[in-house]
């Protein structure tokens, strides 16, 4: 547990005024010389215990309201203790800590860095410290609230230059830890460990609950370089997911004789998937490369290990691979168009759309007449109604939210949708469908697109051929009567109806089309610009929100550095930072806050808490992560990821939990009303 | 005691407007009463003064003149004729004087208190030539009155309850027993005291009033406090008939006191009325005269037993 405002704990002694009170300060007493001093006496013996009990439990009830109060006041919060700590430093000691890194052995920049944590602990710590490597072994054998002494006797320490892995040493640590009773546990290490990290972990795992651990890494200098895949990740935008992806490791060796055929294993999700067989030779570096496909879009670790502790193989530096989410489009078909398109045209058609939606992978669900989960609407990005006239009032409501969460929509009218149905649709929500249809136009010959009113990206590859606009007929048409505040995409030959109409809608995009696959209406699908038209309207209708706005029940990610927790945040001058911080906005509001601390380093911002002011923040939908920033950045304050735009300035916010701990506060309470209940009792006998 | 001092603890204790509206009333005793005057109340000796009582057979040895000749004539025997000699009463009156009388709160003192009625109850009994005696207590018998029906013993009974130094514990048995001997003729005894004691002991003291055939009126004075003891805060309470304390904060008392006090109060009325005993509640808070109006009244209306 630590607290918020440590030094208002100096409160909790107040509770000692009600006792002192109680039992030193003389009351004002009234002298009266009483005749029936028989009765009184009576009165007395028979009430005199209950009395004292109930000044007892008043004298208790007011010291614990008092004692509460000031807990209160303090803010205290379950997590990691931020005040005093009884620390025992333990010392990697193996055969790895020897390297020499920058004229300085590992081992000596451990001690470094152990007399800096203990230097960093808060007053009132105490001090174990020792070497680990097969053994425990401790250099001072008590906890000490002295660091001189403490580092003093670190310095006598030497490591043992045994070439074993680090976690089989933990279990070692219980008697050690039932002896000396630390709260916290910092080993001191450059963690090559034998076999991965997934020994480690599960060592560290079983020991006691109520001992911290805190892993401070001696050699980070091979952490980032590792990984080509981070770069994957994080720079490239590359779809990971079903591609095979090529990583490296620097593998450096620091042991005496070369080793040939040294086995370094892939492990993926601490499963071994891969190994390779490396001729490591004594202080050099060796590549090595990986070859791994993801099949999902959940986060995977990624991580390599060898059967040697000479390895300069940072196995603590994961690659937290997070691919961007799957593109999922509905297609919800009420005609029979694609249902009688030949599965090779169908393939040949996905193929192509997902191959040219280089930056993402795509998923096109197809659903026939009825068919739509209509629950599972929020899973896709984009709906693509292709002559499906089938929307109810509930239908449209949960399209109408859908587009205004930020999804895109595609309308296709076709012999299949009434105009009626549409018309009436706008009509109930008047801000979703960008146009109304006037009716049904046919023309034999049909009408090419007039490639001079492309005022849409959505039909700007035409430009590159102003004649391919002409050879597209549309030989029958819906007539769309554009709706207030609603763009023409372009417009057909001849009548000059429009060829579409857009509009944005909360945060999303509707798109409204006046032809269909059909193809008594356009042989358009069949012909190669479709593919590039249906990525650049889903592309467009996922593009960036029109509207500056923050939605009800929105989720906002962005960055906060540690320190920044109880902290008044400004968010007037946002910045990358490395903490990821979520925020579900309710509304528009005056302030933001951040509340309870999750886990070191990480804040969560509640809904109801979170609030809002004089400016507009656009919020992604969907859960938008951060990728960590530089040290260079942290004093930066926040950051919203880049598919959060920010228009205008963010209000201040305010930070941090609440005000008091409305639990305590509510038993001082109680023991005030129980005092006061005493009291008044008391009164009316 | 001079005659002065005798006078102005008079003028402190009689208070004449109240006093003549008493005298109105009057105090008549309840039961027969014997007297050595002829008065106004009824003598237990029955004789041949005024008023007719009824006829007894003629006995011999029976004098001849008191002989009924005109019931003679009626019923041919010979009769004699009875009287009822009316006769004066004599008002004992016992005041203690013990410590616990001075309890004092808002009221004034208790012992003021039972001055002013006696003084005024030996005021109107003198003025209607009956006859008064006083005697003032503690845990022994502290001043003795004796009978007189002249105003001179209400100016001394004034005296001596001025002069009394209240400073004893009670002792009802032997007080009351002492107080029975010396009082001798049958009368009326009245007792103004707080009742702070050995009740067991007053009980028996007023057995041996009782079996002297005493009339006997027990005026209890109770300061309103000592029954409500409507008391906020921290209290140090000092015995007055003794050298205990209690230290208390007295509100957290206020239910178990007066459950005390109830009881109490119900036993006092309960054994007086089983003794066939004059009970009155005499609260400090009422005045003297109303409380001594309202007494006589009740008195005067239901008359003789």
């Amino acid at each position: 547990m630590i607290f918020l405002h440590p030094l208002l704990l100096a409160g909790l002694s107040l509770a000692a005024i009600a006792p002192i009170v109680y039992f030193f300060v003389k009351r004002k007493k009234r002298h009266l010389r009483w005749a029936a001093f028989e009765i009184l006496r009576r009165a007395l013996q028979r009430r005199r215990k209950r009395v004292e009990k109930e000044n007892l439990w008043q004298l208790v009830l007011r010291t614990l309201a008092i004692f509460l109060l000031a807990l209160a006041i303090s803010r205290p919060l379950i997590g990691p203790s931020a005040s005093s700590e009884q620390l025992l430093v333990l010392i990697d000691g193996t055969y790895s800590m020897q390297a020499l890194e920058d004229g300085v052995t590992r081992f000596e920049k451990a001690k470094k860095l152990a007399k800096a944590r203990m230097e960093q602990a808060a007053a009132g710590s105490t001090f174990a410290v020792g070497r680990i490597d097969q053994q425990v072994e401790l250099a001072l054998n008590r906890m000490t609230g002295s660091v001189a002494e403490a580092v003093a006797a670190m310095e006598i320490l030497k490591p043992t230059a045994v070439s074993v892995n680090l976690a089989g040493a933990l279990p070692r640590l219980l008697p050690v830890i039932e002896e000396l009773k630390p709260g916290k546990i910092a080993i001191v290490s450059d963690f090559n460990a034998l076999g991965g990290q997934k020994e480690l972990e599960q060592r560290l795992a079983a020991l006691p609950p109520a001992v911290q651990v805190e892993l401070i890494p001696v050699s980070t200098a091979l952490a980032t370089s590792n990984y080509s895949l981070t770069n994957l990740a994080s720079d490239s935008g590359t779809v990971l997911m079903n591609r095979p992806v090529t990583f490296g490791v620097d593998v450096a060796y620091d042991g005496e004789a070369p080793i040939a055929d040294f086995k370094l294993t892939l492990y993926f999700d601490d499963r071994p998937v891969d190994q390779l067989l490396l001729d490591l030779k004594p202080m050099q570096r060796t590549r090595a490369q990986f070859l791994l496909t993801f099949r999902d879009d959940r986060p995977h670790r990624v991580a390599v290990g060898g059967p040697s502790d000479a390895l300069a193989v940072d196995n603590t530096a994961y690659a937290y691979v997070t691919p961007r989410p799957v593109l999922r489009i509905a297609a919800l078909e009420g005609g029979k168009e694609l249902a009688q398109a030949s599965e090779r045209e169908l393939l040949f058609f996905e193929s192509s759309f997902a191959n040219l939606m280089q930056q993402q992978a795509v998923q096109i669900d197809r659903f026939g007449g009825a068919s739509f989960p209509w629950g599972k609407l929020d899973e896709y990005a984009v709906v693509v109604l292709a002559n499906y006239g089938e929307i109810g009032p509930a239908q449209g409501e949960a399209l109408g939210h859908h587009v205004r969460r930020g999804g895109g929509l595609l309308f296709f009218p076709g012999d299949a949708v009434r105009k009626e149905d549409i018309n009436a649709w706008a009509q109930r929500d008047p801000d979703l469908l960008p146009a109304t249809i006037e009716g049904v136009e046919a023309s034999e010959e049909g009408w090419g697109i007039s490639v001079k009113t492309v005022g849409s990206p959505v039909l700007r590859f035409l430009k590159e051929d102003e004649a391919a606009g002409e050879r597209i007929r549309f030989k029958r048409i819906a007539v769309l009567k554009p709706a207030e505040g609603a763009s023409v995409l372009a417009r057909l030959g001849g009548p000059g109806h429009p060829f579409g109409v857009s509009r944005g809608c909360g945060r999303g995009w509707t798109f409204f089309f006046g032809f269909t696959a059909n193809r008594a209406w356009t042989e358009f699908p069949i012909l190669p610009g479709y593919v590039a038209f249906s990525i650049r309207a889903v592309l467009e209708a996922l593009g960036p929100p029109p509207k500056n706005d923050i939605l009800p029940g929105e989720t906002m990610v962005f960055a906060l550095p540690p320190e920044m927790a109880d902290q008044e945040l400004a968010l007037a001058a946002p910045q990358r930072a490395p903490v990821k911080v979520r925020a579900v906005f309710k509304d528009e509001r005056t302030e933001v806050r951040y509340a309870s601390t999750l886990e070191p380093g990480f804040y969560q911002l509640r809904r109801d808490e979170t609030e809002l002011t004089g400016q507009t923040v656009n919020i992604d939908g969907h859960d938008s992560e951060l990728t960590p920033a530089a040290p260079s950045e942290l004093a930066a304050v926040a950051q919203l990821s880049d598919r959060v735009s920010v228009a205008g300035e963010v209000g201040e916010s305010r930070h941090a939990g609440l005000p008091i701990s409305w639990p305590l506060v509510i038993l001082a309470v109680l023991c005030v009303a129980g005092e006061t209940w005493f009291s008044f009792k008391g009164r009316m006998r | 005691m001079s005659r002065h001092q005798a006078g102005s603890a008079l003028c402190r204790y009689l208070d004449l407007e109240h006093v003549a509206a008493l005298s109105a009333i009057g105090m008549k005793p309840r039961k027969v009463v014997e007297g050595c005057l002829s008065g106004n109340h009824r003598s237990p000796f029955h004789g041949f003064a005024v008023e007719f009582a009824g006829h007894r057979q003629y006995v011999p040895g029976d004098e001849i003149k008191h002989i009924d000749w005109k019931a003679y004539y009626k019923s041919n025997r010979y009769l004699l004729k009875q009287y009822s000699t009316e006769t004066n009463f004599i008002a004992h009156l016992l005041i203690d004087v013990s410590e616990s009388m001075t309890f004092e709160y808002r009221h004034g003192r208790k012992i003021d208190h039972a001055a002013f009625m006696a003084v005024a109850l030996a005021f109107i009994v003198q003025e209607q030539s009956d006859m008064v005696s006083a005697t003032l207590f503690s845990n022994r018998i502290v001043d003795h009155i004796r009978r007189s029906n002249t105003e001179e013993v209400v100016r001394r009974i004034s005296a001596a309850i001025e002069n009394a130094e209240p400073k004893d514990p009670t002792a009802f048995r032997t007080v009351l027993n002492q107080a029975a001997e010396q009082m001798g003729r049958r009368g009326i005894v009245m007792i103004f005291s707080d009742l702070f004691g050995d009740l067991d002991a007053f009980y028996d003291g007023l057995k041996r009033l009782l079996y002297s055939q005493h009339e006997v009126v027990v005026f209890h004075l109770m300061d309103p406090v000592e029954i409500e003891f409507d008391l906020t805060g921290e209290f140090v309470f000092d015995e007055l008939e003794g050298r205990d304390k209690i230290t208390i904060p007295a509100h957290r008392f206020h239910d178990a006191y007066r459950e005390e006090v109830a009881e109490y109060l119900e036993g006092l009325k309960r054994e007086t009325q089983k003794m066939g005993v004059e009970y009155v509640r005499v609260p400090l808070n009422e005045n003297f005269g109303s409380t001594l109006a309202r007494y006589l009244s009740e008195r005067t209306r239901t008359g003789t037993r």
